[in-house]
């Protein structure tokens, strides 16, 4: 992945993470992958578009992501009800959002496209030739995984 | 996020009434957020959509109850954008405000030229969401 | 399975017999009287070599004759194969071999294997001529002098001397037996030795200096554990501490590691490699540079493409898989004693400073930097003129290397050129012929 997307994306996830799930954000060490593979139960899919096509996937496990939704709700949550979903979606879309803001003003012209939450073990990504940055995360709720996938045009 | 506001209940007009509030957004979490927000405040959430078609027609369904519109830029059926252009086509005293993620500033502009009154950008920060929309409600 | 045990399997209690009615028995020198029934223990004896030796009879199961063992993919180089006998599968081991001494290796040539049992393990050794069963008093064994040669000590349980000829006794279990080997402290010290030093020194400047040494590096390492030898004057196991091993991994280092390269190796590179470019490319000449680090190597070879090909763009992909590295490489910047004097600074640079160079933007706009994984260079969506990866078998296995290769050869055009590390060494890469270059390692692509 370009160089200059690394620290945007890095970023806005550490700083909407902290600002609306948990200030005890651990980002750990960033490592590539072969493609994108998500597996941990629940993934949040958005697509990039614009100069490159894209995507940002976050992964986190079913209990993970009813903690997050819990905490950002201020209430429990048990199942993966309409405002789970909705929530755990708006996170992504915070976090893609905020890194795409900060391309733009370095010059890289993005969009983002509505995100859409997957839960299952095994979900298959189609046209997934490209590398993948990870940036594993640990939150006071659980881990989660970013993984962002960009190609040029 | 807490507030140090020292006005309390700026969602009560003078007259002893809340303000009337609608709001569209495809986002279950991010109109639970703002009801809940709104109504510490006073306002009174007059009605939800969730998208813009729905909030288009619970616009007319309500008028002239609603003082306020909080508009999603990205929704589907109808974005946010197009909901905007319909219900100042249907009334062009209604006060709308834009909530959108980071990254859609182009859209946003493009609201605030058609008409919209404001925006909010998530995540969502109540003493931002309340100054924002008290600043649109008086303008 | 291709075994073809003979049929008439040896039977060591025959050949014990055989050797007592031929009334050869044992004189040896200072137990001349005793009665040749009074014996502590048997052994039997064979040749490796010139050189007679011998085991202890109770280590061995039988002794079989034997041809064509089943070869096994990547094992040890004494490892002949394995041999199925009634059922057991048992690993052939060719002794000398493993001892390093001189032996023929045939290998359809009938064997004698005598078939050793250590614990619960069975293993055929290949020997070349086994000849007798011999009974011994435990005062015949000597201990082994260590003028042996070829044979490490600690492998020889001792030498008895029979009827004027020497038989070094060895010690099977502790030569087949882990436990065993755990419990000896004692290090070797002979020629052997060379070898486990050399694993050892191996092992730790990996750790130390967190690179790896595999096969297509190994051989440069061989040379230059030598020197170190040699100048430590190496006698026992070799220490290195995290600098020194560090100091031998930069041994490896390609020249101009870290640095703009300069002449006369710019020369080298611009008669190998630019002068071949310049006759295959068109306008456009598409690079990429693997482990580009900071991006010194990067910015070297636009430079050296833009002045050496006139008119010609240069199209660069610049991958490393350090992110804090490749994160400065885009904002590049040298002091002007940085900058060798075969590079224009006007050209390329803008003067920051009283002594401070940045790259021009327009520059950097060729080279598009990416946070990149080596072993992934499929997942590219186009294709390469040449690729510049100098030792990067430094920084990744031998089959992580070898997925790079491949994926290399999958997006280098036909007639690119891969340019690899001064000091790598590959033995065959498909698709490709290596260009024949005292300076670099250079393979040219069907």
């Amino acid at each position: 992945m370009r160089v200059e997307y690394v620290n945007p994306f890095v970023e806005s996830a550490i700083q909407v993470l902290s600002s609306t799930v948990s200030e005890y954000v651990k980002r750990e060490e960033l490592f590539l992958r072969p493609k994108m593979c998500p597996a941990m139960g629940v993934t949040v899919i958005v697509g990039l578009a614009g100069q490159i096509s894209g995507r940002v996937i976050i992964d986190m496990s079913r209990e993970t992501g009813l903690k997050i939704a819990s905490t950002m709700n201020d209430e429990t949550l048990t199942e993966y009800d309409e405002l789970v979903v909705s929530t755990i979606t708006e996170l992504a879309n915070m976090i893609t959002g905020k890194a795409v803001t900060w391309l733009t003003e370095l010059g890289f012209q993005f969009d983002i496209t509505p995100p859409a939450l997957f839960i299952g073990d095994n979900i298959q990504i189609s046209g997934n030739n490209v590398e993948v940055m990870v940036v594993p995360i640990e939150l006071p709720q659980g881990r989660l995984e970013i993984s962002i996938g960009i190609k040029e045009k | 996020m807490s507030g140090e506001r020292e006005e309390h209940n700026q969602g009560i007009k003078k007259d002893g009434t809340p303000y009337k509030v609608l709001l569209v957004d495809d986002s279950v979490f991010i109109r639970k957020q703002l009801a809940q927000i709104l109504t510490s405040e006073g306002y009174e959430i007059v009605g939800q959509a969730n998208d813009g078609v729905e909030g288009v027609d619970l616009y007319k369904k309500l008028a002239p109850n609603v003082d306020m519109v909080t508009m999603d830029i990205t929704m589907p059926n109808l974005d946010g954008i197009s909901a905007l252009e319909q219900i100042l086509a249907f009334d062009k005293k209604a006060k709308i405000i834009m909530i959108t993620a980071l990254g859609k500033e182009e859209l946003v502009r493009k609201s605030l030229m058609i008409g919209a009154k404001n925006y909010i950008v998530k995540p969502l920060d109540r003493n931002k969401v309340l100054d924002r929309i008290i600043s649109a409600l008086t303008k | 399975m291709s075994d073809s045990i003979a049929a008439s399997n040896l039977n060591y209690k025959d050949l014990m017999q055989r050797q007592q009615s031929n009334g050869r028995f044992v004189s040896a020198g200072s137990q001349a009287n005793k009665k040749s029934h009074e014996y502590d223990f048997k052994i039997v004896s064979f040749m490796l070599g010139q050189q007679y030796y011998a085991i202890d009879i109770m280590a061995v199961k039988e002794i079989i004759n034997a041809s064509r063992f089943t070869r096994i993919p990547n094992a040890l180089d004494f490892v002949m194969g394995v041999l199925n006998i009634r059922g057991e599968i048992i690993p052939i081991i060719n002794l000398a071999k493993m001892f390093h001494l001189e032996s023929d290796d045939a290998a359809d040539v009938e064997r004698q294997i005598i078939v050793i049992k250590i614990d619960s393990l069975s293993i055929g050794l290949v020997v070349d001529k086994i000849s007798q069963v011999i009974p011994l008093h435990k005062s015949d064994i000597q201990p082994p002098s260590p003028l042996l040669g070829g044979i490490n000590e600690r492998y020889i349980a001792g030498v008895a001397e029979i009827n004027s000829r020497l038989y070094v006794i060895l010690d099977i279990e502790y030569i087949f037996s882990d436990k065993e080997k755990a419990k000896h402290s004692t290090l070797p010290q002979d020629t052997d030795l060379n070898e486990e030093f050399f694993t050892f020194f191996c092992n730790q400047t990996e750790e130390l200096a967190n690179v790896h040494i595999n096969e297509f590096n190994r051989e440069a390492f061989t040379k230059i554990y030598v020197d170190y030898a040699k100048e430590t004057n190496l006698t026992q196991m070799p220490k290195l501490d995290g600098a020194t091993a560090q100091n031998m991994a930069a041994k490896f280092a390609s020249q101009y590691t870290g640095v703009m390269w300069d002449k006369p190796y710019t020369d080298y590179f611009t008669e190998a490699v630019i002068r071949h470019l310049a006759t295959v490319c068109s306008d456009e000449i598409r690079v990429l540079n693997v482990g580009c680090g900071s991006g010194y190597e990067a910015y070297t070879l636009y430079c050296l493409l833009c002045d050496q090909i006139h008119g010609a763009s240069v199209r660069m992909l610049a991958a490393d898989s350090n992110l804090s590295s490749i994160s400065a490489a885009p904002n590049f910047e040298l002091s002007s004693s940085q900058i060798p004097s075969w590079i224009s600074k006007d050209k390329y640079f803008v003067r920051l400073g009283e002594n401070s160079y940045k790259i021009k933007r327009e520059v950097t706009d060729q080279i598009y930097f990416e946070f990149h994984n080596a072993t992934n260079i499929e997942s590219y969506n186009r294709v390469f003129d040449l690729v510049v990866a100098r030792d990067l078998s430094l920084a990744m296995s031998a089959d992580d290397f070898r997925s790079f290769l491949a994926g290399v050869s999958s997006k280098i055009v036909s007639g690119g050129v891969l340019v690899l590390g001064d000091n790598e060494h590959i033995t065959e890469l498909k698709g490709f012929d290596k260009v024949e270059n005292n300076h670099l390692i250079i393979y040219r692509k069907n």
